[in-house]
């Protein structure tokens, strides 16, 4: 115990947006210091043998769907919440020690970590022992829809509601927030890789050609588009054809893309019309008055906010740099805590 | 109401997106259905008047009002920034931590230099007679002492060292069949631009003569040298474009879209491998010269490998 305060001493205060594609790490007074995949390779040499950590974070990303037979590269967290707990263990070990690199004592900070709003007690439970596992002093949870609208600038402490939609890797979480606290909010099992598993299924069924998830992403990245857009962009992939069993190239363009992505996205405007249906009038006037705020990786889908837009008629507006929103929110939410012990932002356990 | 003050000659984003919204003959109640905003509202943002908006806000209305009117946004928002929020400009992502370092960088730097220290007492005991040069060559193993190689070269160039020659110290290249062709006049046969400088080849230690030579005479010296230089290859985009371009020692390498203004500078060695998603709106110049992209590109997708040294 005392040596863990010792080891805290050096250590800096983190906030940790783990999500389900990428983790990111904020540190207080630095900004973000880390933004890589959450992906870890597992190296296992003989059967039964001792498994040991290959890469993790960028360099395992290259390896995903590359592998050999004595290394598997996996994602531990799926839908936003643990799927494999070791592997998480290992894993924010691992990015803890990245930022606290050149130091000799080993890190303990105080972590600050995001979480889905939709998950269960068991699954927060997880999330808390894998960082405390992980070298952590103290583990603080918020739920991530708090933490992108405080790092999205939102007027949180106002008695106003303000919507704020955040579209992760593995989950999409709509909330009305008020007063420093979450009025509403809902979480779908939609975001990014439902993208790319929608455009994976799309080549399939009208190529007839297997792509991987890698390439699904590159296509999404490079012309995915939510509302029809005014020019038509192409793309020249490759993949398995499934009739022939060899490796051909063909061309997309982006509005195939949009015709494959209609489902999942179907699934997030439902989502965000059940938010409106849900809230309160009053809280509900103010969002009509001011606008939807859209954060997350998700947000950077070109046209998603003209889609929501047509679709809710009401203003939609794209935060800053929402890719690192909620990490930078838990940061400010971790300053909140030494300013006025604003623990009335964290959900409990 | 507080209303901004503009400094005189530059005007507000919002009164610029007035001023470009009468341009086009647009009704202010037709823009504000648009944008599913009060009429209210794009009255007071063409105001510049952003009191009780948030900045938040206020940036998003004006994205959305510029992208309406078909401008590029961004050039508001960072009047926005630096008028209204005083934000120079947005820092989204600082860099790694470098300052964090000190703490260990004391204790580490004189690990090393003890290191370096050790290394340089056992190199003089360790040879037996010590001249002149071999001092110099001490003192060039000091200059670098982290990397590897450069303790290596002084013991390979003990014998020619030996045999008289003056010559300064020269970087290696671990090939003799290569660089015993070398001193022949037309060198660029052999262009092997590896960023490092190729200077005059060491000699075999059977032919001190020749070492003497090739040392003395400067004049062969700078050629090599040229290749060394590819032209530079400069791509300019005018429209968004998605690339991929990696060069051959997998230094350099660019992943990811560009968009509209970007300018590009291929660095590392060629040749290139070079991939543009919209390769119509890429103009590709190397040393000045403009390059045809046309042949290459199929279905507005350019792919191929670039050695501009050719």
């Amino acid at each position: 115990m005392f040596f863990q305060r010792l080891r805290g001493v050096f250590s800096n205060d983190l906030s940790i947006d783990l999500g389900t594609a990428n983790t990111l790490i904020y540190a207080r007074g630095q900004g973000i210091v880390l933004d890589e995949p959450s992906v870890v390779a597992i190296r296992q040499d003989r059967e039964g043998g001792m498994k040991s950590v290959a890469a993790v974070g960028d360099e395992a990303k290259m390896m995903l769907g590359r592998t050999p037979q004595n290394i598997t590269a996996i994602r531990p967290l799926k839908n936003g919440v643990i799927a494999d707990f070791t592997v998480t263990e290992k894993m924010l070990q691992y990015f803890i020690h990245k930022v606290h690199e050149s130091r000799i004592i080993r890190p303990s900070p105080r972590v600050l970590v995001c979480v889905p709003c939709g998950s269960t007690q068991v699954e927060r439970r997880a999330i808390k022992e894998s960082a405390a596992g992980a070298g952590a002093r103290e583990v603080y949870l918020i739920e991530e829809p708090m933490a992108a609208a405080i790092g999205a600038g939102l007027p949180v402490d106002e008695p106003r509601g303000s919507m704020v939609l955040d579209i992760g890797g593995g989950t999409s979480e709509v909330a009305v927030v008020s007063l420093n606290g979450i009025v509403y909010s809902n979480s779908v099992r939609t975001g990014g890789d439902r993208f790319d598993e929608a455009i994976i299924n799309y080549v399939r069924r009208n190529y007839g050609t297997l792509i991987g998830e890698a390439t699904a992403e590159r296509i999404k990245h490079a012309i995915g588009s939510a509302y029809p857009g005014e020019k038509k962009q192409e793309i020249e992939v490759k993949g398995r054809n499934l009739a022939e069993g060899i490796p051909r190239s063909f061309v997309l363009n982006s509005n195939e893309i949009l015709e494959a992505l209609q489902e999942p996205l179907a699934g997030i405007t439902g989502a965000v019309k059940t938010a409106l249906e849900q809230t309160p009038p009053e809280l509900g006037a103010d969002v009509a008055e001011r606008g939807i705020v859209l954060t997350g990786g998700g947000a950077l889908l070109r046209g998603l906010d003209r889609l929501i837009e047509e679709e809710t008629g009401l203003p939609v507006l794209v935060a800053d740099d929402p890719l690192t929103c909620v990490a930078r929110g838990g940061g400010r939410a971790l300053e909140m805590i030494d300013e006025r012990g604003g623990l009335d932002l964290f959900s409990t356990e | 109401m507080r209303v901004v003050e503009t400094p005189p000659g530059r005007e507000g984003p919002g009164s610029q997106l007035r001023a470009k919204r009468q341009e086009r003959g647009l009704d202010l109640a037709e823009v504000a259905a648009q944008l599913h905003l009060t009429s209210a509202v794009i009255q007071q943002l063409e105001r510049d008047d952003y009191e009780g908006l948030g900045h938040v806000f206020a940036i998003g209305y004006l994205r959305n009002y510029a992208r309406l009117l078909r401008l590029d946004p961004e050039p508001y928002v960072e009047l926005y920034r630096t008028q209204v929020q005083n934000v120079p400009t947005p820092v989204p992502r600082p860099a790694r931590p470098q300052k964090r370092r000190p703490p260990l960088l004391p204790l580490s730097g004189l690990f090393l230099f003890l290191l370096v220290g050790i290394m340089g007492l056992w190199y003089v005991w360790s040879v037996p007679s010590p001249s002149p040069k071999e001092a110099s060559s001490l003192d060039f193993s000091g200059d670098a002492p982290p990397a590897e190689p450069a303790s290596s070269v002084p013991v390979e160039r003990q014998e020619p060292a030996h045999s008289g020659a003056a010559s300064p110290p020269v970087l290696l290249s671990s090939e003799p069949a290569l660089v015993s062709m070398e001193p022949e006049p037309p060198p660029p046969s052999s262009s092997v631009p590896s960023g490092g400088v190729l200077e005059s080849p060491p000699p075999t230690p059977a032919e001190p003569q020749v070492s003497t030579e090739s040392s003395v005479e400067p004049g062969p010296t700078p050629e090599p040298e040229q290749p060394a230089s590819p032209p530079e290859v400069v791509l300019e985009f005018s429209g968004p474009c998605w690339v991929d371009l990696r060069d051959s020692s997998r230094k350099f390498k660019r992943f990811g879209e560009m968009k509209a203004g970007d300018r590009l500078v291929l660095k590392g060695t060629p040749p290139y491998s070079i991939l543009l998603g919209n390769a119509a709106v890429v103009r590709m110049t190397i040393g000045g010269e403009p390059f045809d992209l046309s042949q290459k590109t199929r279905g507005n997708v350019a792919k191929f490998t670039l050695n501009p040294t050719r």
